[in-house]
């Protein structure tokens, strides 16, 4: 048997051997130099603080217009910066007296909507009014398409909470009919990289992460060239949550058929009674290009899939397979697919999962089912969060046993709260070290004690144990797991309090 | 000694995070031999990350090189957090991403897929049957999840993070692979 370090060495080995040797084409690459400033004024002496900068941070600027924005942010003059997402996507940095510094466009409609304008140098209301003057006049803003994405990156929450009010403020008086979403944001690197490569906002590219963070179905990269109107339909018709947004007035569907006319466009085409449709779910989403109502439903033991055109009701995509929904089945089984019959369903799978969690079904958020293979067992996976906790079942799709479960604190959105930690030495390998660990944290034995305790084993009995002593977004545990008597166990130990944060146990295989 | 710990990095305690930032932050002063000296500590991790996510030599030569050339140009964006390799990973991991994209999800995975690598005289029987076996017995996020942990040092969680998957999946992922990789080792050791 080999041990995990052994294994590391080897791969590294490897890949150490097989990496080729292009330093010298990357160190002649480097000495070009591309990229474009879109800036909105040639006005040097505004820009003044850039000259000490050294050649190589300007060239930053010019080639990543987001990581430009935060480098802005460190730059003396600025206080803030603001970006608007419509479809055009915007930013303004601005100094402490809500003078604009710099505007910077992210993708092409914005530099059409931007174009000839002079906003550097005038005051923020000055050129928030301007620019949704411009995209009324240009129609990317209307009564059906009207929503508006606020993100301010501040450090100060006061400071940022107080730009948002201002800016809705400013926005509701020039366009009273928008729905304003304002949210104040804190960019780390990932959200930098994410931003710069799909030409949106930090605050966009937050939003969207979260969002499809609740939704598997839903990609980034999909959702980020659309409006921020089609974004706000998608993730309310998910009842995906945006916490930390903000939202005032709504966002309009009138652009589209509605529900009751895309059920009949789908029932149509399927040529079935829209009177005889079980478990409808109507979603909107995006497919082939267009906003499409997602529509779910069975009809006399068949399920239908159908993603219509939610501007003019065509039938876009659909699906149909057997229905395998023991509620929709009970009464005309067909008894076709051997499969579907020797699993209990997703019904009864869901229900045993809630029973074991104690959650009652109408209390269980973002409950999603899946039927998925484990080394030739079938399984459903369920997943749900409920008050704050998330829950992960595996349910044996034959028996209905609980094949292993785990909880979870609910941290769609952990990626959100900033990490002021820099304390990371990188080098808290494992046990061995435990002398080197602070004193403020209960030491790796008296974790493993903990997690031992809590498991109801020997430590003295347990193998291939490790222990990580982990820092991260700003809290400090201990990641522990063993295996002991053919289970598998995995811990996280609060290194403070020697709380257990997280466990989980599964079968050795 | 110092050069020591740069050339071999230990892959349990990650690279040395203080000199990747001071290479980095000379970097942003147009530094050309901080980018040598970068690129020789962590080629290994961004072409082996490279390869885990498209599975073809080529490719992931190129995005090891497009990677550097990022890094590079963006030091200045790069915010200290004591995490230079999360940060270099995360540039590799969009580059590979959008690869694939470009060239459609799936490179045809051809038998002669590392067969390039076999004239490389570096290269011996046992790296060859190392990664084959990265490729060929691992699924993609299990790959992805072996090769970082073994490559970049980064904690589970942070890996978690940079793949966008929750922490139990990287955990239970990564026991999974040890197990597949221990068993295919041991048998062609034998």
């Amino acid at each position: 048997m080999m041990t995990h370090e052994e294994i590391h060495q080897r791969i590294e080995k490897a890949a150490q051997h097989a990496a080729p040797d292009q330093l010298d084409a990357i160190l002649s690459a480097c000495k070009e130099q591309k990229g474009t400033v879109i800036s909105m004024t040639n006005n040097n002496k505004k820009r003044r603080w850039l000259a000490p900068v050294s050649v190589a941070a300007a060239l930053a600027i010019v080639v990543g217009s987001v990581f430009g924005i935060s480098q802005f942010q460190q730059a003396k003059a600025t206080d803030a910066v603001v970006t608007l997402d419509i479809n055009p996507s915007i930013a303004l940095a601005v100094n402490a007296k809500e003078t604009v510094t710099t505007a910077t466009a992210l993708n092409d409609d914005a530099k059409e909507i931007m174009g000839g304008m002079e906003l550097e140098g005038t005051n923020l209301e000055t050129a928030v009014n301007a620019i949704i003057g411009a995209c009324l006049q240009k129609g990317y803003l209307d009564e059906l398409e009207n929503a508006i994405l606020v993100s301010v990156e501040n450090t100060d929450q006061a400071r940022a909470t107080q730009l948002e009010t201002e800016l809705t403020n400013t926005i509701s008086g020039a366009f009273q009919s928008g729905a304003i979403l304002t949210q104040s944001v804190n960019v780390d690197d990932n959200l930098a990289q994410l931003a710069q490569q799909y030409n949106i906002s930090a605050g966009k590219a937050s939003l969207i992460q979260e969002v499809i963070a609740q939704d598997s179905t839903l990609t980034f990269e999909s959702l980020a060239p659309l409006s921020m109107s089609e974004i706000s339909l998608i993730a309310s018709s998910r009842n995906l949550s945006t916490s930390g947004v903000s939202q005032t007035g709504s966002t309009s569907d009138q652009a589209y058929i509605g529900q009751d006319a895309a059920l009949k466009a789908a029932c149509d085409h399927a040529g079935i009674a829209t009177g005889d449709v079980q478990g409808l779910s109507t979603e909107f989403g995006w497919s082939k290009g267009v906003m499409v109502y997602e529509l779910d439903f069975c009809s006399g033991g068949t399920e239908y899939e159908y993603d219509i055109n939610a501007t003019d009701g065509s039938v876009v995509k659909y699906e149909k397979e057997p229905c395998d929904h023991t509620w929709h089945t009970s009464s005309s089984n067909t008894g076709t697919s051997t499969n579907a019959t020797s699993f209990i369903g997703e019904s009864a799978a869901t229900t045993a999962a809630l029973s074991h969690a104690k959650v009652d079904q109408s209390a269980a958020q973002s409950l999603t089912v899946k039927l998925d293979e484990d080394d030739g067992v079938a399984y459903y996976d369920i997943e749900f969060c409920c008050n704050g906790v998330e829950y992960d079942y595996e349910i044996n799709a034959t028996t209905g046993d609980v094949a292993k479960f785990e909880q979870d604190t609910c941290d769609h959105y952990a990626h959100r709260t900033a990490s002021g930690n820099t304390n990371n030495s990188g080098n808290s390998g494992n046990q061995n070290q435990s002398s080197n660990s602070s004193g403020t944290y209960i030491g790796y034995d008296a974790a493993l004690q903990k997690a031992c305790a809590h498991a109801g084993v020997d430590a003295s009995q347990i193998t291939r144990l490790e222990n990580e002593l982990d820092r991260d977004d700003g809290a400090v545990r201990y990641e522990i797991s063993f295996h002991y008597n053919g289970m598998e166990y995995e811990y996280e130990i609060d290194a403070t309090s020697g709380t257990v944060l997280k466990f989980e146990s599964e079968r050795d295989d | 000694m110092i050069l020591f710990t740069m050339a071999m990095p230990d892959a349990r305690s990650g690279h040395n995070s203080q000199q990747l930032d001071d290479l980095i932050l000379r970097m942003t002063q147009g530094d050309q031999e901080a980018l040598a000296s970068f690129y020789e500590a962590t080629k290994a991790a961004v072409y082996g990350f490279a390869l885990s996510i498209l599975k073809d030599v080529d490719n992931a030569e190129d995005i090891t090189q497009d990677t550097f050339i990022q890094v590079y140009r963006n030091a200045s964006s790069y915010r200290s957090q004591g995490k230079p390799m999360a940060w270099v990973m995360t540039i590799t991991r969009n580059l590979a991403n959008s690869r694939l994209r470009e060239v459609g999800r799936n490179l045809p995975l051809e038998d002669s897929h590392l067969a390039q690598l076999s004239h490389n005289p570096m290269v011996d029987q046992e790296d060859l049957l190392t990664l084959d076996s990265l490729l060929s017995l691992l699924d993609d996020q299990e790959r992805q999840i072996v090769t970082l942990h073994a490559l970049t040092g980064l904690k589970h969680r942070e890996i978690a993070h940079l793949l966008s998957l929750p922490l139990p999946t990287v955990l239970s992922k990564y026991h999974r692979s040890i197990k597949k990789l221990n068993a295919a080792w041991k048998e062609a050791d034998q």
